[in-house]
């Protein structure tokens, strides 16, 4: 009944394709500092390691329609939430509001 | 190994085959996911306005973490997300016991997650890493990392809640796989179950990288 593309060998395979991807994050991650755009790589890397769960173990690609819509709707809204709070906190003339503490709170420093 | 008295192979009345039943269950479970996306959208959003505000403060946090006990806890959903992903494939095998081993691994691992975590917590509460007004780490004195480590509560905290009743989830499926209930052809909600463990798994890959890594 089932038309299933995906095999117990694709699965396998994607996993170790997981496992190479979660340790190039690790070594790119601890060991190299490129300020803002080591976050970038390590999401970049995130989001094919998300395509390969959701092509190799959520079996997306035998999913009508309707399903990977709700994926991609989802991802969508969520990709601009982050993308427009992130805009509009960089574009603010005065952030953050409270960086330096009074010195009577004792406790921060900066 | 079909159960005589399987009542998942039960028609609705509103469906005009069990194909279809089987699909229409998919597809709500996978409308159920995207809202489970959009809940942590919201704090996903928040740890990138706190570390646009805070950059230098993030960075700190990040590195005061627990990387070990993150980057364990990565591979080990990594793995039990396969172990859930090719129970679907024995049930489609019509193998439902190698299906039960492979959910009960998955629910052990899940386990072993939970674990790792408690112990990532105690030392996290040894150090005064707390969330808000309870944070006294004098390693890192700042409102900077007093946010992050705020926002790493909530976010592992609800990930960690997920997390457990995944836990329950699959080992409820588990059971259900050794009595026969998922068969070749009626085996929805054992993909629902394991679609819902895969999200867990996928939250984790963003959370580690943001909290951890970099």
């Amino acid at each position: 009944m089932w038309a299933t593309h995906v095999r117990a060998v694709h699965r396998v395979w994607a996993y170790l394709a997981l496992l190479a991807l979660a340790t190039l994050s690790l070594l790119l991650g601890t060991q190299l500092h490129w300020y803002w755009a080591d976050v970038a790589i390590s999401l970049s890397i995130a989001a094919v390691k998300t395509y390969l769960v959701l092509w190799f173990f959520m079996d997306l690609a035998d999913q009508p329609f309707q399903a990977r819509l709700a994926v991609l709707v989802a991802v969508t809204l969520l990709a601009l939430l982050v993308s427009l709070t992130v805009a509009d906190v960089a574009t603010r003339r005065v952030m953050p509001m409270k960086s330096t503490p009074e010195p009577s709170e004792g406790f921060y420093q900066r | 190994m079909p159960a005589p008295d399987n009542e998942l192979a039960t028609l609705g009345d509103q469906y005009d085959s069990l194909e279809t039943q089987e699909r229409s269950l998919e597809l709500g479970m996978w409308i159920f996911l995207a809202t489970e996306i959009l809940l942590f959208a919201a704090l996903f959003a928040l740890y990138a306005s706190y570390r646009s505000m805070y950059l230098a403060d993030f960075k700190a946090g990040i590195e005061h973490n627990t990387l070990a006990f993150g980057t364990v806890n990565m591979y080990v959903l990594l793995t039990s997300s396969l172990l859930a992903a090719l129970s679907v494939s024995a049930v489609r095998a019509d193998r439902p016991r190698t299906a039960s081993w492979l959910l009960g691994g998955t629910a052990l691992l899940g386990a072993a997650f939970l674990a790792i975590k408690l112990c990532e917590y105690w030392r996290h509460w040894q150090e005064g890493s707390l969330p808000g007004r309870y944070y006294h780490d004098r390693e890192l004195p700042t409102f900077g990392a007093n946010r992050f480590f705020t926002m790493y509560w909530v976010m592992t905290g609800l990930h960690a809640l997920h997390v457990t009743a995944g836990v329950g989830v699959v080992t409820w499926m588990a059971v259900r796989a050794r009595r026969g209930f998922y068969t070749r052809a009626v085996h929805a909600r054992l993909v629902i179950g394991t679609l819902y463990w895969h999200l867990v798994d996928v939250i984790w890959i963003f959370l580690w990288p943001l909290l951890y890594l970099s």
